[in-house]
């Protein structure tokens, strides 16, 4: 991925790379679920792993010790922006 | 052991109480526990699922009740658990509610600790796990957090028990009213007009800050919390209206969404609050424990094997050594059986008095349950100790994708294996265990499911059969049922997600991976007595009821007038024949009435009865000893072998007598099961199951093995009995009477029909129980067996119609099924996002047919 294309959702993203959250374009209770959990806009994430079988998603939070697991369903209603891509604030 | 007195209380009836409230994995568990010490209850929540567990709090001479609330992580209505703890919270306001945080993610906890505030409701923060902190290399200024929100703050560490003390002054010092809290609330820019307007139109009881928002953000459930507070219906839509106009414009002013405004909110003070109060000190981040383990546990290719090691230790402590141990309790079960059997009115020589058979029915069927409690307490106390470590969460995250695939969930594994994948588990803590499911679909999927897997109780059936039909492809058959099994039961969780359960409510996956930590042996224990206990009550009040219908189905209505008369002179002619045998016996005098008679021959019978549970011969001496002591009279005839010739004579004669009154006793079992109501049926339901070449003496041990699977092989003793006095086992009785051709592919109909056969009688309360859904129950008991049925069929007819021997219509299928699972497995995966994404928010939790 490169940053000519920053915006992607996060089952795109590749094990190791870290991004922000941009955006959810879920509603309802997945919404209100991914909120709870910690993932909302303006957060930084990082791909930990994938699940043996490719899915679900292990994802890191404020690259501290909260670890949360998602399935790619679940992530493509989280639009990101790779951290590379981000200017540096 | 405590006893635990369920209570059916609704969260109303305790008023008053201590609340403790925390997001799932925040230690409030353990602090419960610490806080009560051994008295809790545990029981459901009305209407759901959700455990209820409460307990009494000593605080010096103050007598309070605690709650432990499930685990949530906000207030919003979209989980059965969030509903449960906020209509306690809103309905029934506790005097003072606990907030357990963890304090390692402190920022996300604070969240619902706003809303708690906001709700007016008096709260303590327990900072639990302050230790996981400071092993991060952080600090955490827990007077800075008590300034900055306005409430007292306590450190603890709920499993080494430490801050109880000060938590319970602080407890104590809020009861009292000696300090006042004045919680600091975040605030909402914008939107605090319009929370300071809808406010005012709210009734007393929920005129609070929480309230106001819940309903500019369009709560799902706000009209019947509205009106279960008692604001008429005018009012309350006036409101409604209100809230939604002011939600518009608020919207359409910022563009954003007020919910979403919200959170970030919150977020954002949260964030404030933890950047004063936590240090992170400045080395760079360490790698923690947890995921230095996860590195390893949950890497790619090493993941599988760990997982594998998991299960196998799992079914080799639990059920391979459980049932090891059952060979030390069951002759402890035995021994109680002995003693009622003493105690009980004596046997008479045809007939027995109602009480002893009734009693020693129920005695058998309780008995047959009892047997398994030191399986269920060993599984209980490994799967506490899975969900306490936190790898139960990686289990899920693991095998997440298969499972999902057919409609069950990551975490229905562990239901799946307690019900016996391979072969021998039960399905009651299987259905039992689904509680962990946060997908209501899925959850009932798995439900529905469990029973197919092969039950402890279903191996003695399997083994007879094989031990008749397949003595030379026994690794082979075993191989077909294990797998057999799981595949049907991947089907049908499938078909079932596809069709009766689309409707349902479904959950996301965003499932938190908690840390791990080592379980305390109090906790696991704890945890798996509770379960235990609950299994034994549960189950075993029902058992006892059903144990008397099934024994009033099957005798009634008992031996006609003709046949009556003609087994009392089968009767007579057996002791006609014992009396001439003894007629010249110097000992014959002792066998004249029939009082003596038996006397002797019931000696004789608790003396096998006891016999047969010694292993040793010193053991067999002591009883000898004991019995001689008890009955010096007529033992020296019972014991066999010893004694002089009159009395090997008497020995033999009585032995001979025994066995026709044992011969004539079963066939009259037979015909009074032949006339009976199970019997009727049996024979009603023989045009149906003729497809599948069961008769009626089949099907009456299928109904009657409903109780408990283990008296399928019993029944089946008692009508395939012998037509001679000749030993002949029930293998060869069951071989002979239904052929060996045909027999072997009715062997395997039978095989595939118990393999899929409903859930038995405790299964079946379990899953009454775990749905609450009495609809579902009956569904859990009707759809295998039409299902079963079908199969059978199929599997009988398809065979005779090709001429195919039992092992190639095995064969044939299973690769059948095979062919089935692959297509469903692999069928390329249309994108079920938008009916995700429409998933009805506060729907029923209850989905009955």
């Amino acid at each position: 991925m490169s940053c000519a294309e920053p915006d992607q959702t996060l089952d795109q993203v590749q094990p190791g790379q870290s991004c922000r959250i941009l955006r959810l374009t879920a509603s309802g209770s997945i919404r209100q679920r991914l909120l709870d959990m910690g993932l909302l806009p303006g957060r930084r994430i990082q791909l930990v792993r994938l699940a043996p079988l490719g899915d679900p998603l292990e994802v890191r939070l404020d690259a501290g010790n909260s670890f949360v697991a998602i399935r790619r369903q679940e992530a493509f209603h989280i639009t990101v922006t790779l951290e590379a891509c981000t200017p540096s604030r | 052991m405590h006893t635990i007195p369920l209570t059916t209380a609704r969260p109303g009836d305790i008023r008053g109480g201590i609340a403790l409230i925390g997001q799932p994995n925040c230690g409030k568990s353990t602090l419960f526990n610490a806080l009560t010490g051994l008295r809790q209850h545990v029981a459901n929540y009305p209407g759901v699922t959700v455990e209820k567990k409460q307990g009494p709090m000593h605080l010096g001479d103050r007598r309070l009740n605690l709650v432990d609330l499930p685990g949530t992580y906000s207030l919003t209505a979209f989980s059965p658990e969030e509903r449960v703890v906020r209509s306690f919270l809103l309905d029934s306001p506790p005097t003072l509610g606990i907030h357990v945080l963890d304090a390692a993610q402190l920022q996300r906890g604070l969240s619902l600790t706003f809303q708690l505030l906001e709700m007016g409701l008096p709260v303590i923060c327990a900072l639990n796990m302050s230790d996981v902190v400071r092993r991060q290399g952080h600090t955490l200024d827990p007077e800075r957090l008590a300034e900055l929100l306005g409430v007292p703050v306590v450190e603890t560490v709920g499993r080494r028990g430490q801050g109880l003390d000060q938590l319970k002054r602080e407890i104590s010092g809020l009861l009292d009213g000696g300090r006042r809290v004045a919680a600091r609330l975040p605030r909402y820019g914008a939107l605090e007009p319009h929370i300071q307007a809808i406010m005012e139109m709210l009734p007393d009881s929920l005129k609070n800050r929480w309230m106001a928002l819940r309903l500019l953000e369009n709560d799902p459930e706000g009209k019947p919390l509205l009106l279960r507070h008692g604001l008429a219906p005018e009012p309350m839509e006036a409101l409604l209206a209100e809230a939604r106009s002011r939600r518009d414009r608020f919207q359409k002013d910022h563009d954003q969404d007020l919910a979403d405004y919200v959170i970030t909110m919150r977020d954002r003070h949260a964030h404030d609050l933890t950047s004063q109060c936590l240090n992170t000190g400045t080395g760079g981040q360490r790698v923690s424990w947890t995921e230095r383990a996860d590195r390893i546990l949950l890497n790619r290719w090493l993941a599988p094997v760990f997982l594998l090691a998991t299960i196998y230790v799992i079914y080799h402590t639990a059920i391979v050594q459980g049932y090891e141990l059952t060979h030390y309790t069951w002759p402890l079960l035995a021994g109680i059986r002995n003693l009622a059997a003493d105690w009980l009115p004596a046997a008479g020589f045809l007939h027995d008095p109602l009480s002893r058979s009734l009693g020693l029915w129920l005695l058998d069927s309780v008995n047959t349950l009892l047997n398994y409690v030191p399986i269920f307490l060993i599984l209980f106390a490994l799967i506490a100790m899975l969900e306490d470590s936190g790898y139960m969460a990686r289990i899920a995250f693991i095998l997440d994708r298969v499972l999902h695939r057919f409609g069950l969930h990551g975490q229905s594994t562990l239901p799946l294996i307690l019900g016996g994948v391979f072969a021998g588990g039960c399905a009651v803590p299987g259905v039992m265990a689904t509680r962990a499911i946060p997908d209501p679909r899925a959850r009932l999927a798995t439900i529905l499911t469990v029973p197919y897997m092969n039950c402890l109780a279903k191996i003695p059936l399997y083994t007879l059969l094989i031990g008749i039909f397949f003595v030379d492809h026994k690794g082979l058959i075993m191989f077909f049922i294990a797998t057999i099994t799981i595949m049907v039961a991947l089907l049908v969780a499938w078909l079932l997600t596809r069709t009766l359960l689309r409707p349902m409510e479904t959950v996301p996956f965003v499932m938190e991976m908690p840390r791990y930590h080592l379980p305390t042996v109090r906790g696991v224990m704890r945890r798996a007595l509770d379960r235990t206990w609950l299994y034994i009550k549960k189950v075993g009040t029902i058992v006892l009821a059903v144990a008397v219908v099934i024994f009033v189905l099957l005798n009634l209505p008992g031996l006609s007038t003709e046949e009556q008369a003609q087994f009392e002179q089968r009767a007579q002619t057996a002791l006609n024949q014992f009396h001439d045998q003894i007629r010249d016996n110097p000992h014959g005098h002792l066998f004249q009435t029939p009082e003596q008679l038996m006397q002797a021959l019931n000696l004789s019978n608790a003396y096998r009865a006891r016999r047969m549970n010694m292993g040793t011969p010193e053991a067999v001496q002591s009883l000898d000893g004991r019995f001689e002591q008890a009955d010096p009279v007529y033992f020296p005839f019972v014991r066999p072998g010893g004694g002089d010739r009159d009395v090997r004579a008497i020995n033999r004669a009585l032995r001979t007598l025994d066995q026709e009154r044992r011969l004539l006793r079963m066939e009259m079992q037979e015909t009074r099961i032949h006339n009976s109501l199970l019997g009727r049926a049996g024979r009603a339901l023989e045009p149906l199951t003729q497809a599948a070449g069961f008769d009626w003496k089949i099907n009456v041990a299928l109904l009657s093995s409903f109780a408990a699977r283990e008296s399928a092989v019993a029944t089946l003793g008692v009508l395939f009995q012998q037509e001679e006095g000749a030993s002949q086992p029930l293998e060869e009785r069951m071989g002979t009477a239904m052929g060996s051709t045909d027999g072997a592919l009715v062997a395997l109909a039978l095989i595939v029909f118990f393999a899929i056969y409903p859930p038995c009688l405790a299964t079946a309360i379990m899953v009454r129980v775990q749905t609450d859904s009495t609809g579902w129950m009956l569904f859990s008991i009707v759809f295998p067996a039409a299902l079963g049925l079908l199969m059978a069929s199929a599997v009988h007819s398809l065979g005779q119609a090709f001429m195919l021997d039992a092992i190639h219509m095995m064969i044939g299928f299973w690769v059948l099924i095979l062919a089935l699972l692959l297509m469903v497995g692999l069928w390329p995966r249309r994108m079920v996002r938008s009916g995700l994404a429409t998933a009805s928010p506060g729907g029923h939790t209850d989905g009955s047919p």
